[in-house]
């Protein structure tokens, strides 16, 4: 292993290759449309943090990517790189590897555990943070060697399903879900695609239940609309749902690859009898299957459980992975015991 | 004892119940050769603690149980794995197979229920420490870190087994070590042979895990229990892999229940690292039981070498998931005494080794001037 890891080497993507970055997402087994250049500058913009594109070259062959997020507190004496940093709805970001799915078992080891030490080695001789935080895509399981650096690896999930067979997955629905459906199709919901307004319905609803539960939303309306600009049309699509010309609901999903991802959905709580998000994730799903993408992801399975498991879709896993110096995990835990006070 | 929860009755299993418990264990996708009461009972018989299994009970039919071996240290009662993860790979909790109609969600609900009660029975039976390691069929453990738990992924590979065995998958240095070990003529065999085994064995301790070599004498009477039962009970054998000379080169035990099999233990002479014998003796076995099984668990990726060796034969990687739960006091004072031993135990020790060279070299000084003196 060692003969060739002199081979590999991590390096920043220069300003001026910036516009490679979405190749390498695209051409990667894991990339999501989370790792979109245009996705990671608007969260850099919105959450304070500096972001480093990192890119991993066995010789000139570009094979892993990676983007992270430093956030420096404290006049720059604590630093902490995240991938994904927060506040920003994004479950997933991490690592993405390019040919991935076609390496043998031996060659993925040999790639991940070259590119986990030298990305270690890259930020101790550069950054040299106090805290590195990751959460991995999914299609990613192998976490041993960030096992192996000392990493907490916690494993989590989230719901995907093959939306190929529209029979099969209506099936699988639970039965009153089903008869929620048909209800609100029988009281005449009108489901169709939207813009701007859509979009601003599903913040403007979305901050209203938030409200209600004495909450607010933890990212800006700037950081929304932005992600919007940048994306829509075609990585970002809104549904609106309408009820006697009245917008009740929207739902916001991400096209990409062959997954569409639900990432927001929110619609009016007031309405008896009718359930719109029903509707609205059933009109995503067939539009995920009529537009020829193959899967369709609810993201976080570890929120919201009762109504997300109604779908019937399948587990996926994802990994969260946390190393910080160990005064500083002291520090850290007294610190959360503070808060938690 | 029993605990009730949403119709969940949760109770510790009589000896009668036992063959109800294997039956249970080789029709449930979790379950594993690990979990029967044979394989249990032999361990009980032979590494200290006691074992005992809890079974939960829907309307008097049993839905889920686990298994759990249960010692004392020092104040603490403590259950784990017999030799942590060495002798029983999984332990963890095993739930009824359900028709593949059956869906995600009601899946889910009986999961959290059988966990969650399951969670409520050992929380009354006040355990200061507990760890489960699942198998790799157990993909949700949500239940458990609701109710407390904290879980850790740790890694297995499965091997596919294709029919016929595609060597072309195999890394190019598995490939020459096979050829170098067919070249040499070498032989496998079912054997019955634990002393011969065991020889092999002690040199595997010897090299590697120094830390085991207390248990040598344990892992014998170990080994003498456990291969006459896995050929009375027809879930295991044992091989080994002889030169032409007739020297052993290579050992393994596999075992194997209704859905796979596992290569649960190996050891190599180490005298004959350069034969290949390692890899030849797996591609064999692979052979063995290619038509017999579709996949083998090759148990234990976590090893760094040992993954290297085993990566060489292109299998898949499979996650499972240990959970762990400890009382406060129990967590409190290990946590004070990690930190008392990274923070004041360590630099205390540090220190006195920094000290006594500094005083040695002072010392050795001392005496060089002396002699200058002297001359």
């Amino acid at each position: 292993m060692s003969v060739y890891s002199n081979r590999i080497s991590i390096r920043e993507l220069p300003d001026s290759k910036h516009d490679l970055w979405d190749g390498l997402v695209q051409d990667s087994y894991q990339g999501t449309v989370f790792h979109k250049l245009d996705w990671l500058k608007t969260m850099e913009k919105y959450t304070n943090t500096k972001l480093i594109l990192l890119i991993a070259e066995n010789g000139d062959e570009i094979f892993a990517a990676i983007p992270l997020f430093l956030h420096e507190k404290f006049a720059g004496l604590m630093k902490t790189l995240l991938s994904p940093p927060y506040p920003t709805m994004i479950p997933y970001l991490g690592p993405v590897f390019i040919g991935y799915d076609c390496w043998k078992e031996n060659k993925r080891e040999y790639h991940l555990t070259c590119f986990q030490r030298k990305l270690d080695e890259y930020l101790h001789s550069t950054i040299n943070p106090q805290s590195i935080s990751i959460i991995t895509p999914p299609n990613m399981l192998d976490m041993r060697p960030f096992l192996r650096a000392g990493y907490e690896v916690m494993p989590k999930y989230t719901y995907v399903a093959d939306v190929s067979d529209l029979k099969n997955v209506w099936k699988g629905f639970k039965r009153k879900l089903r008869g929620s459906i048909r209800g609100a199709e029988k009281r005449g919901l009108e489901v169709e695609e939207s813009d701007s307004s859509g979009y601003d319905l599903v913040i403007h609803f979305l901050s209203q239940i938030l409200r209600k539960k004495g909450q607010k939303l933890d990212v800006s309306r700037e950081y929304l609309l932005e992600v919007y600009e940048k994306l829509f049309p075609k990585y970002l699509k809104i549904l609106v749902c309408r009820y006697e010309h009245r917008e009740i609901g929207g739902i916001v999903f991400a096209p990409y690859k062959e997954k569409v991802l639900i990432w927001l959905c929110a619609t009016e709580k007031s309405l008896r009898g009718v359930s719109p998000t029903d509707l609205l994730y059933w009109e995503t799903i067939k539009w995920t299957n009529e537009n020829g993408f193959r899967h369709c992801e609810i993201i976080i399975a570890e929120s919201q459980i009762e109504y997300k498991s109604k779908y019937n879709f399948g587990l996926t896993l994802y990994y969260s992975g946390k190393k910080m110096r160990r005064k500083y995990r002291l520090l850290a835990n007294i610190y959360n015991i503070f808060r938690k006070r | 004892m029993s605990v009730d929860n949403s119709k969940i009755l949760v109770r510790k299993l009589s000896e009668e119940e036992f063959n109800e418990w294997d039956m249970f264990v080789e029709n449930s996708q979790h379950g594993t050769v690990f979990h029967n009461t044979k394989w249990l009972t032999a361990c009980d018989k032979v590494f200290p603690g006691d074992y005992e299994i809890w079974g939960c009970f829907r309307n008097g039919e049993l839905v889920a149980g686990c298994p759990l071996r249960i010692y004392r240290s020092g104040i603490f009662k403590k259950s784990s794995g017999f030799l942590r993860r060495a002798i029983t790979p999984y332990n963890g909790v095993v739930m009824k197979s359900m028709p593949v109609q059956i869906k995600t969600r009601r899946l889910e609900i009986i999961s959290n229920r059988v966990i969650q009660s399951l969670s409520d029975a050992f929380e009354n039976e006040k355990f200061s420490y507990i760890e489960l390691y699942n198998s790799p069929t157990l993909v949700d453990v949500r239940p458990f870190v609701w109710a407390g738990w904290r879980s850790e992924v740790i890694y297995t590979y499965y091997l596919i087994l294709d029919n016929p065995i595609r060597e072309e998958e195999f890394v190019r240095n598995v490939r020459r070590s096979i050829r170098k070990a067919t070249k040499l003529g070498m032989t496998l065999e079912r054997s019955k042979n634990v002393n011969e085994y065991f020889g092999l064995y002690e040199q595997v301790l010897l090299r590697h895990h120094s830390r085991s070599l207390p248990y040598r004498k344990v892992l014998h009477k170990f080994l003498e229990r456990i291969v006459p039962l896995i050929y009375k009970e027809r879930m295991g054998e044992m091989w080994l892999l002889r030169k032409s000379s007739g020297e052993t080169v290579a050992g393994e035990i596999v075992l194997f229940d209704s859905k796979r099999a596992y290569f649960w233990s190996a050891v190599n002479d180490p005298r004959f690292f350069d034969t290949g014998a390692a890899s030849y003796l797996k591609l064999k076995l692979m052979e063995e039981y290619e038509g017999r099984f579709t996949e083998i668990d090759m148990i234990d990726a976590d090893t760094p070498t040992i993954a290297h060796f085993k990566a060489g034969f292109n299998p898949k990687i499979v996650p499972h998931y240990a959970v762990k739960k400890s009382s406060t006091t129990y967590h409190a004072l290990s946590t004070i005494y990690k930190l008392s031993y990274w923070n004041l135990y360590k630099p205390l020790i540090n220190a006195c080794l920094h000290a006594k060279k500094c005083f040695t070299s002072f010392q050795k000084r001392r005496a060089e001037c002396n002699y200058i003196g002297a001359v």
